[in-house]
């Protein structure tokens, strides 16, 4: 079966500057992907060749067995939102609704007319003069409300509060039930959001570091709680990812799968399983705590 | 994935977003028209009609547009799902609309506001649009701003200088755009090449309607010989200009 996404050898250079390395990896689509990595680590760049906002230098791009790249077939049905400035842009949030509804064949308008309410958006102020979280909410709603079968996010929150932030990732949850389609999601807000992904890649420096499902991922590290002397000594030698002390009790997560003997020594010494935020594998996979130039 | 066809859309877009921002201009420059009424200029010799404000100051209007067409439009319908030659299409068809429209206003505003202004004794007088050039003996930068500003005319109201309008104000637009698409392109030096290619084809054209810099030196005069010849050459300057921009946003890359 052809994949819905097929990305093969992909290369982009900015100048001298490579921002993707030889990049591979194919999507089946209709489920939510997380697409993660630091700053600067190409996610936007992806998806902007996704979005036929440029050309691959070399490589190639598939959509259902076409190049997307002005393809008009492929466009209309492939969105990217992502943090819109919309600095002198005097059309109302009705006017910017109505206009993209003409533009994409699946928009809903009423989910439309729901997502304006629940954000509390205004509907006759100019796009310039709302603030920097209602204009996310704007990307958000119009990004939401086109139902793209391809839709791709890039950290179209940013400037969101906690509570519109939430309920935005409730609503791409729930409307990929209501209306199944492919979401990608690009962040680096791992922890709020990692709930929803089925599948996740991560890049880092250009080039793709993983692409597994989110159980696999996560299954690359554990979290072993107990007696702190105990767990100290089970965890000697391994790579530790991060650590908490509570009183006598201990809890460290660390950085590899687990062999058969090593989870049988753990359930003779007492010892809790459990799983790893995928959160902490980010950071150890893309570099640890070091601070990318 | 079925398709929608989106050039017809984006053209009676864009020709409406235009019209909008050109019934500001319009609405404007009524204002300036009508001041006379209430202020005493001093002028005895009379003030242009509508006509001639619009003629002159039509194309510097277009011109504006026409960036913002590179700069705004083009990378909005995409970022929206529109191929860029949709866009393109798109945005040259209802700019056509919009060039064929202004003339059409600017000649019926003339025939309401003229008698009105008789009526009020207020000085009015048909300008001579063929008037606007400068002398042999004026230097250089001054024939070539008014090669820029002074459009091609021909003497009065007909359905030939209607055309003309028409074709000046296309011609104005699709400058403003070439430029704008070679900025949002390339920045820079690059984007500055567009402005010197600009000048040379405004310096050209007027060559070929008889205001040149270069007078008979490699481009004749064509006006002189048959207007058709004229029209003929600022439709082919036109066409040369369309083809850069396509070549320019055939492939462009959207800022996000």
């Amino acid at each position: 079966m052809t994949p819905l996404i097929d990305i093969q050898n992909l290369t982009l250079n900015y100048g001298r500057k490579k921002v993707l390395k030889n990049i591979s990896f194919s999507l089946d689509g209709g489920k939510i992907y997380g697409l993660l990595g630091r700053n600067g680590a190409g996610k936007t760049s992806l998806l902007s060749l996704l979005a036929s906002f440029q050309r691959p230098k070399s490589g190639m791009i598939k959509i259902h067995g076409e190049e997307p790249f002005e393809n008009a077939r492929i466009m209309q049905n492939v969105g990217l939102f992502y943090n819109q400035d919309y600095a002198g842009e005097t059309d109302s949030v009705k006017e910017m609704l109505e206009f993209v509804q003409r533009y994409r064949p699946n928009f809903d308008i009423d989910y439309a007319q729901y997502l304006v309410e629940r954000f509390d958006l205004p509907m006759k102020t100019a796009i310039s003069k709302l603030s920097t979280g209602k204009k996310s909410a704007l990307n958000a709603t119009i990004g939401l409300a086109s139902r793209t079968p391809i839709t791709l996010f890039d950290e179209v929150y940013l400037g969101m509060d906690a509570p519109s932030r939430e309920f935005f990732y409730k609503e791409i949850f729930e409307d990929q039930e209501r209306v199944p389609r492919t979401f990608i999601l690009s962040t680096h807000l791992v922890s709020e959001m990692d709930y929803l992904f089925d599948e996740v890649l991560i890049i880092h420096r250009g080039e793709l570091l993983l692409h597994e499902d989110y159980e696999t991922v996560i299954s690359r590290g554990a979290a072993i709680t107990g007696e702190a002397t105990k767990v100290d000594r089970f965890t000697q030698g391994m790579t530790i990812l991060n650590e908490k002390t509570l009183g006598p009790t201990k809890s460290v997560m660390v950085y590899g799968q687990l062999s058969e003997t090593e989870l049988e020594e753990l359930r003779i010494s007492g010892l809790d399983i459990g799983p790893v935020p995928l959160q902490d594998l980010f950071i150890h996979l893309t570099g640890g705590g070091k601070i990318d130039e | 994935m079925n398709r929608t066809p989106f050039r017809m859309k984006v053209s009676f877009d864009v020709f409406l977003m235009q019209s909008i921002i050109t019934l500001w201009y319009l609405g404007i420059l009524l204002i300036i028209h009508f001041a006379p009424i209430f202020i005493n200029f001093g002028n005895k010799n009379g003030f242009n009609d509508i006509y001639a404000k619009i003629y002159i100051s039509g194309n510097i209007f277009m011109f504006v547009i026409g960036i913002i067409a590179a700069v705004g439009i083009l990378p909005f319908y995409v970022k929206n799902g529109v191929t860029r030659k949709d866009s393109y299409i798109g945005i040259a068809t209802g700019t056509m609309g919009l060039a064929i429209a202004i003339p059409i206003i600017a000649f019926l505003l003339n025939l309401i506001t003229t008698p009105i202004f008789n009526w009020l004794d207020v000085p009015i007088k048909p300008a001579n649009l063929t008037e606007i050039a400068a002398d042999p003996g004026d230097p250089f930068f001054a024939h070539l701003i008014l090669s820029i500003v002074g459009p091609p005319a021909i003497e009065g109201i007909s359905f030939l200088s209607l055309a003309l309008f028409m074709l000046n104000l296309f011609f104005y637009y699709v400058i403003g755009w070439m430029i704008g698409s070679g900025f949002y392109r390339s920045n820079g030096i690059t984007g500055f090449l567009y402005i010197i290619l600009a000048v040379f084809l405004f310096a050209l054209n007027a060559q070929i309607w008889g205001k040149g810099l270069f007078v008979d030196l490699f481009i004749p005069n064509l006006s002189a010989y048959s207007y058709g010849a004229s029209f003929a050459g600022t439709i082919f300057f036109i066409t040369i200009v369309l083809l850069i921009i396509r070549l320019t946003t055939k492939n462009i890359r959207i800022k996000l």
